[in-house]
């Protein structure tokens, strides 16, 4: 059994001849939250969709889930490994249900009938994300948020033991923000599920994440255990603002307080 | 709407529309023939007269059409989600008109002074084939080496700008070549079934068939072809090979029916937004709706282009156009909300 989740080795991608990426080397523990955090364009999201094999990388390899990207068949990796990414697109006359259920698509057989199977993965995702109320809807007829929620919905229903997710509190308030981070955490524990998540809010990523990687000009920063990486110094240097962690005796982790940049005061 | 029909029933009244219209088309002509004789007829019970004007006259026309219009609608429907744009069709894409510099080209090079075609006429569906292929190919690399974003309007304007090339092509091919030919390709270019054989309606049949079960087969990924290429890949879809297979389906259909029945407009536009109104295109069974749908909208053109000023016929692509582009031009202003 690899306890390495994905394991990136002097990876190099580039955007025509713009390099997003450079000579990364990473080795990412499964079974864990794992939050990618770093100023825009810094190539957290690149990353994530060349693990997913979603772009070709110029240089280097990427494994997943013990075998290299590249000689995953379709079907089969999306089985293993689902992933939202940042700004996904549907018709909006498609439904939330109909959206969920194409999250069952590596499940089914080109010849097999919509399975008991599929239902019961549909209603537990729309179930964890608090959609089955809404799920006879048109995407064109909910929030911003809620159609968030519909598509997190069908990234869990595609019942993958890896989820990454680029960005994934986008559109959602701070209560459903949390309700997801939460829900994560419990597919964590409960089900043994680990994610990648791509996150802006560092207190987040503080709370949340087990490991987190810290990306800055297509490089990594910093790479470890939360509470290594998301120092006063790695913060400062990488987003370039002042800050201070500081624990609150109610919480369990601290929160990092940041103002300004660095440079000034 | 009404969500609790199932698919098979919103089929239904489809088939019995079609199967109405079928026996009706069958009936109508220089001697009208009620529906009873006619299912007689069909059943082989009718007299012997009313046997040969069926079986030998009407079936194979009012076949072609039903398939024919089949045929088109199902390449819209695949073209629509391909490109995941709604404003995608056989003739947009510059495919249709492909077909048609096919046809003109090989009418020019085969015919001698005499006007007489110099290879079997069969070769004309594979010319068609061949051009349909060549601009239909035309246009995805053109979309593939495209570096920019906006894919789908992006093919939807390589295919504007290579069917009017076609166009120009087919209209210089129709001055420059033999009079006799020109009136034939006109008629061609406008769409008609009034010429159809048995053989015609055989060759569409065998198309048709081999293709339903590449279409069975890929009906999931056309499912999940709604989404952005991306999620659609991190479902599980391969998704060059997807869309490779369903276009060269499109291509395929498109110029064996334009082939034997001409440029037929709209039909490849229209009947899938017909189908999406009728049926909802994220059930199950939406694409046999496009496909019903098709075949009940050339045939109806069909029989109303032979009944509308007797005798004289008018092409059924005529009619087509002028009853499809005011449907779109409704379905445009009504269902703004079909962007997709």
């Amino acid at each position: 059994m690899p306890d390495t989740l994905a394991r990136l080795n002097g990876l190099t991608v580039k955007y025509d001849s713009s390099i997003a990426l450079e000579e990364i080397c990473l080795d990412l523990p499964d079974a864990k939250i794992i939050a990618f955090c770093g100023p825009n364009g810094s190539g957290k999201s690149t990353a994530l969709r060349v693990m997913r094999g979603l772009h070709q990388p110029a240089a280097g390899d990427v494994e997943i889930a013990g075998k290299p990207v590249a000689d995953w068949n379709a079907r089969e990796l999306a089985r293993k490994v689902a992933m939202l990414s940042q700004s996904p697109n549907a018709p909006s006359d498609l439904t939330v249900a109909e959206l969920v259920r194409l999250g069952r698509f590596a499940h089914r057989g080109p010849f097999s009938v919509f399975s008991k199977k599929d239902e019961q993965a549909c209603h537990t995702a729309l179930e964890a994300t608090e959609m089955l109320q809404l799920q006879d809807r048109a995407l064109a007829q909910l929030s911003g948020g809620q159609v968030q929620r519909a598509w997190i919905a069908m990234t869990l229903a595609q019942d993958a033991a890896r989820i990454f997710l680029d960005e994934p509190t986008n559109h959602l308030d701070i209560a459903h923000a949390f309700e997801l981070l939460d829900l994560i955490s419990r597919l964590k524990t409960e089900r043994k599920r680990s994610f990648v998540l791509v996150l802006h809010d560092l207190n987040m990523a503080m709370r949340y994440a087990d490991h987190v990687v810290l990306f800055k000009n297509g490089k990594v920063a910093a790479d470890g255990p939360t509470i290594d990486v998301l120092s006063e110094q790695n913060i400062s240097q990488v987003f370039g603002v002042r800050c201070k962690i500081m624990a609150v005796s109610e919480l369990e982790k601290p929160v990092i307080v940041s103002w300004g940049e660095a440079k000034r005061n | 709407m009404n969500i609790a029909l199932s698919p098979s029933s919103r089929l239904l009244p489809l088939i019995f529309c079609l199967f109405g219209l079928f026996v009706a088309a069958v009936g109508i002509g220089s001697s009208f023939m009620p529906p009873e004789r006619v299912v007689a007829a069909l059943l082989g019970q009718g007299t012997r007269i009313d046997g040969v004007i069926v079986w030998t006259l009407r079936l194979p026309r009012v076949l072609l059409a039903v398939l024919a219009g089949a045929a088109f609608a199902l390449a819209g429907a695949l073209l629509q989600r391909v490109a995941r744009n709604p404003m995608a069709s056989p003739s947009v894409l510059g495919i249709t008109d492909g077909a048609a510099v096919g046809v003109v080209l090989f009418l020019w090079l085969f015919s001698d002074d005499a006007n007489n075609l110099l290879v079997s006429i069969a070769w004309q569906p594979v010319s068609a084939v061949c051009g349909a292929t060549l601009f239909g190919t035309l246009v995805m690399v053109l979309v593939a080496s495209d570096k920019g974003g906006n894919k789908p309007l992006k093919i939807i304007l390589y295919g504007i700008a290579l069917a009017a090339l076609a166009k120009a092509m087919v209209t210089m091919l129709i001055i420059v070549g033999p009079v006799y030919r020109a009136s034939q390709a006109l008629i061609w270019l406008t769409g008609s079934v009034g010429a159809a054989h048995w053989n015609d309606v055989w060759t569409l049949t065998g198309g048709l068939c081999a293709v339903l079960p590449i279409l069975f087969y890929q009906r999931l990924a056309i499912g999940q072809m709604a989404l952005d290429p991306q999620s659609a890949r991190t479902t599980g879809v391969d998704l060059m090979r997807s869309q490779f297979i369903l276009l060269l389906v499109a291509v395929l259909l498109t110029s064996l029916a334009a082939a034997h029945v001409g440029a037929i407009g709209f039909v490849g536009l229209v009947a899938p937004h017909v189908a999406r109104m009728l049926h909802g295109q994220f059930r199950s069974g939406y694409l046999v709706s496009t496909a019903l749908t098709g075949g009940l909208i050339v045939l109806g053109a069909d029989t109303l282009a032979r009944t509308i000023a007797p005798p004289l016929e008018l092409p059924a692509g005529a009619l087509t156009s002028l009853v499809g582009a005011p449907l779109f031009l409704y379905l445009l202003v009504k269902g703004r909300r079909y962007n997709a």
